[in-house]
């Protein structure tokens, strides 16, 4: 046995073991809410006919004939794509959010930490003003500059902070600020100088998964797919980052590569995140706080759980904005934020770890 | 342990029956649709405005629209189905001073003579005062205001949502005209004259009654009565064409990402106007309405500022507007301003959804 397993967990010597049992059953539960997000909506249909048409996709056969064509729509063109890019983007924003987190040992880190956010809303306004369609045909203009936005400004903030060889990260973190202070004022300028109908720009920087179509979801897979196995793959690690620069190096750790890779899986997510369902806030905050709270501060449990929690959080979340005021529908980081903080709230309250001895 | 699963598990579950509780769904009664158009009440003489004001919705004005399409059309438009004659006044009508104006917070504005340096914050009203020949008193307005061409040499004291209250004290203007109470108080602290109307959002017939309070502030109550009496006449022949028929086909418009008119709106006035079915008429002000709801609801017209959108969007495709390529794209031009031209739009709608009525 290693004589360093996990750092920062009170029990240092005892052996670890990975935490399939609560990825089962956490997987469990947000299917669970999945499947129920998809029965529950603004328009009644029948339980059963989500199975019956569940079953005639996956396994090709003509099951759904007593359903009326509208049913159909609803659950499989409407329900079904959102239901499933809220799970990935819930996915995402937990892990990079638990990722950012565990990188610049703050817990007040959140995905859209180092400008993705600012970058991300500057793309879209640039789309918006020079008055290009969004789409063409199927493809759509608005999520790909929002993700070069994001990409770019966090690639501008490391540029910055990579000097001599060496990430700062406390350098990274304030470039981080100052490129999305400045891309948030640019922003601001060219809203103001704009055309009148800034209504679809602010309605898609409120963010929300009323556009949710299947497409979106298989674009976002890749992105989410590469992001998570690299991420995953480096979670040990991200233990050792835990300790001083200098530890972890002692350890063998390859300080540089990992803040690189991370850095970089993290904002391959968060963007694509963003470009499909705008700037949804809170998820990626609080979901790795919860598992923290619940399980220790071993990032082997934090990262795959906090992505489980947050794709089952923001599927409530979502299900939630789309039927409280039925038929019309809230912004989903409007119930994030109003559901998520009495809940955080209360972990804090109740746990018996507090930021002072648990972080 | 297992408490904390369980404790999960128990929060998990109460989230989703507090969403099953909250969604509230009437499987019984799944199109709340309008009956009947309601009777609108005959236009008053009197420029107290009895109704209660209606809050300006702050997401969606009215007044912010962007200009689409509309160059081709406006040339061949003017009357070309309604060829309402202009009355001839039956007698000439004096402007009186001092004037007493009722504003939308039942207060007395009391005018002594016709203002002659006019900041008007709204772009119906600078419609309005050119259309009856009083252009030359407005010095002011914001920059989203662009009609009539006469509105380039005016100058700009902000956007419709930002108000450079210096630059307006600077141009000591005897008037400001609001379309939103915001900045009423800060204006009326540095000595200015503020006037904010009724809202015309809940009844059409306000418009007219707007129209003759312009007529009598600035001194030309006979341009302004025909312009009123041109309006009134329009919407009584569309009622005439329209009253033998009891109801007319459901329509849904989509101002953008599928933000819709409820019936307590403009639109939802002139969707009553031309008896027809508002599948919003449930929505309070404006809303964003559920996808499925659309789909549920089955609308037989559909009014979009952007139709590529809704044809694009896999969950439409089996609604008959999509099908038949026959998404209307409005005219916001005229029905975004509350203003002279807002009659032509509404009788670009008549003349689109009954082709056989109005020729």
């Amino acid at each position: 046995m290693k004589p360093l397993e996990s750092t920062g967990d009170r029990d240092l010597l005892s052996a670890y073991t990975y935490p399939w049992k609560k990825i089962l059953i956490g997987i469990f539960i947000t299917a669970a809410c999945a499947l129920s997000a998809v029965a529950i909506g603004s328009v009644y249909i029948p339980a059963f006919s989500i199975f019956s048409i569940l079953f005639s996709k996956l396994f090709f056969f003509q099951g759904s004939d007593h359903l009326t064509p509208s049913s159909h729509t609803i659950i499989w063109d409407i329900r079904f794509p959102r239901v499933v890019l809220a799970l990935l983007v819930g996915a995402s924003l937990g892990i990079s959010g638990a990722t950012y987190q565990g990188l610049f040992k703050n817990p007040l880190a959140d995905p859209y930490l180092i400008g993705v956010a600012s970058g991300a809303s500057l793309g879209a306004t640039l789309v918006f003003l020079t008055g290009l369609p969004f789409t063409y045909g199927y493809f759509s203009l608005l999520p790909v500059a929002s993700f070069c936005g994001g990409l770019a400004a966090v690639y501008i903030a490391y540029l910055i902070s990579h000097n001599s060889g060496d990430t700062q990260l406390s350098t990274l973190l304030l470039a981080g600020l100052a490129i999305g202070a400045f891309a948030t004022a640019i922003t601001g300028i060219l809203m103001l100088r704009s055309d009148p109908d800034l209504r679809p720009l602010l309605s898609w920087l409120m963010g929300g998964f009323i556009r949710a179509q299947w497409n979106h979801s298989i674009l976002m897979i890749p992105y989410m797919a590469v992001g998570t196995i690299f991420i995953l793959g480096y979670s040990r690690i991200l233990n050792t980052m835990q300790l001083e620069e200098y530890y972890s190096e002692s350890l063998g750790v390859d300080v540089e590569k990992t803040k690189r890779v991370l850095i970089i899986s993290a904002t391959l997510m968060t963007s694509a995140a963003v470009s499909f369902s705008g700037l949804i806030g809170f998820v990626g905050l609080i979901a790795p706080h919860v598992i923290r709270l619940l399980w220790g501060t071993d990032y082997r449990t934090i990262l795959p759980l906090s992505g489980i929690a947050g794709a089952a959080f923001l599927v409530l979340a979502d299900l939630t904005a789309r039927t409280i005021i039925s038929p019309v529908e809230l912004p989903v980081g409007i119930i994030t934020a109003l559901v998520g903080s009495p809940f955080f709230v209360y972990l804090l309250l109740k746990s018996k770890r507090t930021i002072e001895n648990g972080y | 342990m297992l408490k904390k699963i369980l404790l999960s598990c128990s929060l998990t579950i109460a989230f989703i029956l507090a969403t099953f509780a909250c969604s509230s769904t009437d499987p019984k009664n799944p199109n709340p649709a309008a009956p009947a158009s309601t009777p609108l009440p005959a236009p008053t003489k009197t420029y107290n405005q009895l109704l209660p004001a209606t809050p300006i919705a702050a997401i969606i004005p009215t007044t912010v629209l962007k200009e689409i399409g509309s160059a081709d059309k406006k040339g061949k438009r003017q009357n070309k189905y309604f060829p309402v004659p202009t009355p001839e006044p039956t007698q000439t009508l004096v402007a009186e001073f001092p004037l007493t104006v009722i504003d939308r917070n039942g207060e007395d504005i009391v005018f002594t003579q016709p203002p002659e340096r006019i900041v008007a914050y709204d772009a119906a009203a600078v419609e309005t005062i050119f259309k009856i020949g009083q252009g030359h008193r407005i010095i002011g307005t914001h920059s989203w205001v662009s009609y009539p061409a006469e509105v380039a040499n005016i100058e700009k004291v902000g956007d419709a949502f930002n108000m450079n209250i210096e630059r307006i004290v600077a141009l000591e203007p005897d008037l400001v005209f609001l379309f939103y109470p915001t900045f009423k108080e800060e204006l009326e602290k540095a000595g200015l004259k503020v006037l904010l109307l009724e809202s015309v959002d809940d009844n059409l017939m306000k418009m007219a009654n707007t129209f003759r309070i312009w007529g009598q502030i600035t001194g030309s109550p006979n341009e302004a009565e025909s312009l009123a009496k041109n309006f009134e006449n329009r919407v009584g022949k569309i009622e005439s064409v329209l009253s033998s028929y009891h109801s007319g086909p459901s329509v849904f418009q989509d101002v953008g990402d599928l933000w819709t008119p409820g019936s307590n709106t403009l639109m939802g006035n002139v969707f009553n106007l031309l008896k027809l079915q508002n599948i919003a008429n449930d929505v309070d002000n404006y809303g964003q309405l559920s996808p499925e709801v659309i789909i549920d609801r089955n609308p037989q017209f559909i009014i979009s500022s952007n139709p590529e959108l809704i044809y694009t969007n896999p969950a439409f495709q089996n609604l008959l507007p999509v099908k038949n390529k026959s998404v209307f794209k409005a005219n916001d031009d005229y029905l975004g301003i509350s203003g002279p031209r807002f009659i032509l739009g509404v009788e670009d709608l008549a003349f689109e959804f009954y082709p056989g009525l109005f020729k």
